[in-house]
């Protein structure tokens, strides 16, 4: 069931720490947070991985008019999506791109218009399903192949990198673009507020201390092939996607089970499709959000999967939790440092958690690394998880 | 290969399982209640218990729920409000709750994209059964209407009927009988399945025409894409 191999020949992404891959893999050698005090709407300060480009800036970046409405989640796709993709058109590349909220950053702004009945802007309605950004990004690389957007809250770009990889090994595509973006917007702070599950300082994953997530924004995007195409094409890969799984913990709606069984069998399951053992697996970018429920249970599932559990970090301590995005921007944050031979660190953990031993990497420490698993979890009890490995 | 074993419509289910629980539904939306009952019966008509996957699409998900988070976030200003509508707000919202009210720990995935989300949702179900023939996948689509979306689409496009509603599908990979049979289109020139333009326009419209098809008594091939030449596009052939 492993079938054939898939190269990742092409990778984008735009996040708190970085506008580019480079300039993210600098900030992950570094060990440098681009998590921020700021205000956004009417909420107090809270800390928030916002991305450093306005959006005429990342309109300029990409060549595009001021003209039109574009929300956020769609200009970040694109310029994340450019970088993976490279110059030019790619008409046969499939899109399966991920968000949660799409367009609503422009929705919250005209809401108040709308339920009033005051339509001038109606027009706008047309990018808020999450499907728009999709179709931009498809536009700007000029696909006109097979799109889909996937959104099954913080596990949706992993499900997308996951969906491509099995059109691929059925041979229903040559080349595909997945990823996914979300938008720092007021309607996913005030829900995540309203769930009490946002720390107002910077966030502590796997720490006795922590108080819950900062919200991040990002877009992040893998060009996934056939291993055999690219190298009969002469494209090298920068890595292989050798596993992924997509579970669910079918325990409560936004909450894990206390064993953690799902992450546990998406991870396993993950490892398992790689052919490899849990021994295996040189570090995990774990899904780590700094809620109390997520952390606690994530590492339980490590616990039992893992002996020991290998170096682990979450890198949403550098970047805030990008939602949609998170999967596809860790799975690019795993294949810079297997190729910089890296564990990144963001911890600002000074003890284990209760019940625990296992701690996250303190510092970003250099090292051999053949395989990463990347952990993404969900509303929903969504569990997905990723191994990326360094090409033979 | 899919197989479909069952259809169900959203709507009143006669002579189906036992209604949700008092106690479940009152923490349920609407759209989640309806996409449970929907659900419930297409594996009931099956005579299976429990799916292996969930694939669901929806063109705008919770809009209900979006809408009442949205009221609070201008109303109630920066007060702490309440987290409800927001945790049903994600367009996973129906997928995750029929895991877990049916304790499926398989694949759970949600595709919204418009239109062509039904279509993205058998190709996901086909490249699953593709791999493991004996599962039982449950596929459904699911949009709900509200006035603010009525309001904004006649202003977008004046007289247009929007609609809403839901259908849903148990898919297999392996059995001996079945209603249809769903493959990879290929070379295939078959009619395209296209949205009944007598009825409300909704994004699960597709979903419906497959499923009038099939009770219909499919007599010929259907082609399912948005293109009509993709390698992605799907054939529903009768069985």
């Amino acid at each position: 069931m492993n079938g054939p191999a898939i190269a990742i020949t092409g990778a984008g992404a735009v996040c708190a720490i970085g506008t580019s891959t480079v300039e993210i893999a600098h900030a992950l050698a570094e060990g440098r947070s681009g998590i921020v005090p700021r205000r956004i709407g009417n909420f107090p300060e809270l800390h928030v991985g916002a991305v450093a480009l306005s959006n005429p800036e990342i309109a300029q970046r990409l060549g595009l008019g001021a003209d039109g409405p574009r929300s956020r989640t769609a200009l970040l796709a694109m310029l994340a999506a450019r970088e993976a993709v490279g110059e030019g058109t790619q008409p046969d590349m499939a899109v399966i791109s991920a968000s949660t909220v799409g367009g609503m950053d422009l929705t919250e702004d005209l809401f108040d218009d709308w339920r009033k009945d005051r339509m001038e802007q109606a027009r706008i309605a047309r990018e808020h399903p999450v499907s728009a950004h999709t179709i931009a990004v498809a536009s700007t690389i000029g696909s006109r192949a097979f799109q889909t957007t996937i959104s099954t809250a913080c596990s949706s770009s992993a499900n997308a990198i996951a969906m491509g990889a099995r059109l691929l090994q059925q041979g229903r595509a040559r080349r595909i673009l997945a990823g996914g973006s979300d938008p720092l917007c007021r309607f996913t702070m005030a829900g995540f507020r309203a769930l009490s599950a946002m720390d107002p300082q910077h966030c502590r994953p796997f720490s006795p201390e922590r108080k819950g997530m900062n919200l991040g924004e990002g877009a992040a995007y893998l060009v996934l092939e056939r291993l055999d195409d690219a190298v009969r094409d002469g494209r090298a890969p920068l890595a292989l996607l050798a596993g992924w799984s997509n579970r669910n913990d079918a325990h409560h709606a936004t909450a894990t089970s206390p064993d953690g069984h799902g992450p546990y069998q998406a991870m396993q399951e993950a490892i398992a499709r790689a052919g490899l053992q849990p021994s295996d697996i040189d570090h995990i970018n774990a899904h780590g959000t700094a809620t109390d429920n997520n952390d606690d249970t994530e590492l339980r599932a490590m616990e039992r999967l893992f002996d020991p559990v290998p170096p682990f970090t979450s890198t949403k301590a550098l970047t805030g939790h990008t939602l949609a995005a998170a999967g596809a921007l860790e799975a690019v944050i795993a294949l810079q440092c297997l190729r910089m031979g890296l564990v990144p660190a963001a911890s600002i953990a000074h003890a284990p958690m209760s019940g625990h031993t296992a701690m996250p990497v303190a510092a970003p420490m250099r090292a051999a690394l053949k395989a990463i698993l990347s952990s993404s979890f969900g509303f929903g009890g969504n569990c997905s998880a990723l191994v990326i490995t360094r090409p033979a | 290969m899919s197989i479909v074993r069952s259809i169900s419509r959203l709507g009143p289910i006669e002579g189906d399982p036992a209604p949700i629980p008092g106690s479940a539904a009152r923490r349920l939306s609407s759209i989640q209640h309806e996409a449970c009952l929907m659900a419930l019966a297409a594996l009931h008509r099956a005579g299976v218990a429990r799916p292996d996957a969930i694939v669901a699409s929806t063109a705008l998900g919770c809009l209900d729920d979006i809408e009442r988070f949205l009221t609070e976030l201008y109303d109630a200003g920066d007060a702490l409000l309440s987290p409800l509508p927001f945790m049903r707000s994600t367009h996973n919202t129906m997928a995750g709750q029929l895991a877990l009210m049916l304790r499926c720990d398989g694949p759970n995935i949600t595709h919204a994209q418009g239109f062509d989300g039904f279509h993205a949702s058998l190709v996901e179900a086909e490249l699953l059964l593709n791999e493991r023939p004996e599962w039982n996948v449950l596929v459904l689509a699911i949009d709900e209407r509200t006035a603010l979306l009525d309001r904004l689409a006649q202003a977008l496009q004046p007289g247009i009927n929007v609609g809403g509603g839901g259908e849903a599908f148990l898919l297999t990979g392996t059995n001996d009988q079945g209603l249809a049979r769903i493959t990879w289109a290929d070379s295939s020139t078959a009619t395209p399945l296209l949205a009944d333009p007598a009825l409300p326009i909704h994004g699960s419209m597709l979903a419906r025409r497959m499923g009038d098809a099939i009770a219909g008594g499919l007599r010929s091939a259907l082609r399912i894409g948005p293109s009509g030449s993709t390698a992605t596009d799907l054939l529903l052939s009768p069985w």
